[in-house]
């Protein structure tokens, strides 16, 4: 589980953000004092740190530059400021991305993953396990045992999303917002064709074929047992 | 200045000269005075009268004709104040004083106003800036709480506010803009990605080809007018028809099309669309028209030289042609 720590000097967004962070499955440190930021977060064994630009006594451009020079710690930038210059500064002293309020909550989570991704190259974090099966998202591959199947862009989208939200209901609705969020712009048919195709090759390939469950006017489930 | 016009302004002053001229004529004839003195008094008369309605009107044709002349070819007309120049006779210094002073308060009138605008356009960038966040809060909690209805209206209040900012934009005297270059690609996805929720309600695909060079724009008012056409275009849907991107290459620009088949727009509304206020026919259909976003399309398009166009039979179709270089930019 991924540590984040979030430097949001607002109570509401900073509480909702990190239920639904929470939710997500990290692993939350919300800083609530803003008299020491740049100890507290090096102090703190984090994997990424989501810093808002402004905040009271300190400008968050002058954190991130400050952190840079002592740790590769990943930094996304999240503010309400859209300017051309406050996003050329930050990407200038080291900011790993740049997110504007109100931020789209999926392009949220795509972007840390990504970025999570890149800087831990570790095996074990790129690798998602449901029931006997290890989904690779490096290589886009899902194994069982011996025996292996390619997925495609949108499959590993649906299946990744599937596990991440596993044991609960996953509406249409929400894997397309999943998928549109990736860039991958279908519809519902296509959303019906990529799942069909995608129990087709966990049955044929791979002996699974109860791993994904429709139910009926709601969603589909992956249940870990 | 013609010569008839300035005759007939001094016709008081011949009329003068001729009563005069007459009565006196009649008055040294009666008292005997000698021909040839009669003659000189007359050619003294004559030529003192000519020479100053003469040397008089040439003074004022040079001046006055010079003065239409530059405001002819003047494109911004109220800078004749700075190019016209005191001549040596008195009723000019007068004017050019007169106007002299009158440009100076004009100036300063419009530099007040300028003044408010700017501040106007600063309230409400920094109002959006600070609204941004109770509006992530409220998202947040949306997201949280998985109340999809209220994240509609929200998507609907965002829409709103990005308005307003557009708008205060657009009106802003001063150049607001960075031009730079700017991937089409990328730009529609984020654009797409952004309108998500409008696209997947109502079940409308979305197709794009993008085979073009990068265009130089400045990449949010480009971001915002693809939105605006795009929200127009999902709105206007059908339920699980289409919506389709398609890019030409031109040599100094880019097409840019966004196709629908939707309700389309009627023959006699089209050349209104971009007015503002103008809601037309299926507008109304719609009772959330405002009438304001296809006319900021068409005004920040004017301050990015694209032009914008549109039409409409089976399909409707928005043409935007960006240019290719920065060659179309003053410096």
């Amino acid at each position: 589980m991924y540590k984040v720590m979030l430097v949001e000097d607002d109570v509401a967004i900073r509480n909702e953000l990190a239920s639904f962070l929470s939710n997500n499955g990290y692993e939350v440190n919300a800083l609530e004092t803003f008299d020491s930021i740049i100890e507290d977060i090096l102090s703190s064994n984090i994997d990424i740190l989501l810093l808002d630009l402004s905040l009271p006594n300190n400008d968050g451009h002058f954190i991130a530059k400050e952190i840079r020079k002592v740790s590769d710690l990943p930094i996304i930038v999240v503010t309400s400021r859209d300017s051309k210059m406050d996003e050329l500064l930050s990407i200038n002293t080291g900011a790993d991305d740049y997110i504007t309020k109100p931020y789209n909550l999926q392009i949220l989570l795509a972007r840390m993953e990504s970025i999570l991704r890149r800087t831990n190259k570790t095996e074990a974090s790129s690798i998602l396990k449901i029931r006997d099966l290890e989904l690779n998202l490096e290589k886009g591959i899902l194994i069982k045992e011996n025996h292996n199947t390619s997925l495609t862009k949108n499959e590993l989208l649906i299946l990744t999303y599937l596990i991440n939200n596993k044991n609960k209901i996953v509406t249409r609705e929400m894997l397309m917002s999943h998928l549109w969020g990736g860039d991958s712009f279908i519809d519902e048919n296509t959303l019906t064709v990529n799942v069909n195709r995608l129990r087709l090759k966990l049955s044929e390939e791979l002996d699974v074929s109860d791993l994904i469950e429709t139910k009926r006017g709601m969603g589909y489930i992956i249940n870990e047992n | 200045m013609k010569i008839k016009d300035y005759i007939k302004d001094k016709l008081y002053f011949i009329i003068i000269f001729l009563t005069v001229f007459i009565f006196m004529n009649f008055f040294l004839i009666f008292i005997e005075v000698n021909t040839s003195i009669i003659i000189m008094i007359d050619l003294s008369y004559l030529i003192i009268f000519t020479s100053l309605i003469g040397v008089e009107f040439f003074r004022r044709y040079k001046y006055y004709n010079s003065l239409l002349e530059t405001i002819q070819e003047l494109d911004q007309k109220y800078l004749i104040f700075d190019l016209i120049e005191p001549k040596d006779f008195l009723d000019s210094n007068i004017l050019n004083e007169v106007l002299r002073e009158g440009n100076i308060s004009m100036n300063r009138e419009i530099a007040k106003y300028k003044d408010s605008q700017v501040e106007y356009k600063e309230y409400v960038e920094l109002w959006v800036h600070e609204i941004k966040t109770p509006l992530s809060a409220l998202d947040l909690m949306i997201e949280n709480n998985n109340i999809s209805k209220a994240k509609n209206e929200l998507d609907r209040l965002s829409y709103y506010i990005d308005q307003a900012l557009y708008y205060a934009r657009s009106n802003s005297v001063e150049k607001d803009y960075i031009i730079e270059s700017v991937n089409l690609e990328t730009s529609c996805k984020k654009v797409i990605r952004d309108l998500s929720n409008n696209f997947i309600e109502k079940n409308i695909k979305i197709d794009f080809d993008f085979a073009s060079d990068d265009v130089y724009s400045d990449i949010k008012w480009l971001e915002f007018i693809i939105k605006q056409i795009l929200i127009n275009s999902v709105q206007y849907s059908n339920p699980n028809s289409s919506v389709t991107i398609n890019t030409y290459n031109l040599e100094n620009s880019i097409i840019l099309e966004i196709k629908d088949q939707g309700i389309g727009i009627k023959e006699s509304d089209l050349p209104r669309i971009f007015e503002k206020g103008f809601t037309g026919t299926s507008g109304r259909l719609f009772n959330q028209a405002t009438g304001m976003g296809l006319y900021l399309v068409k005004k920040l398009s004017e301050a990015l030289y694209i032009k914008v166009s549109a039409r409409s039979d089976e399909e409707t179709v928005f043409t935007l042609q960006i240019p290719k270089s920065r060659n179309h930019f003053p410096i």
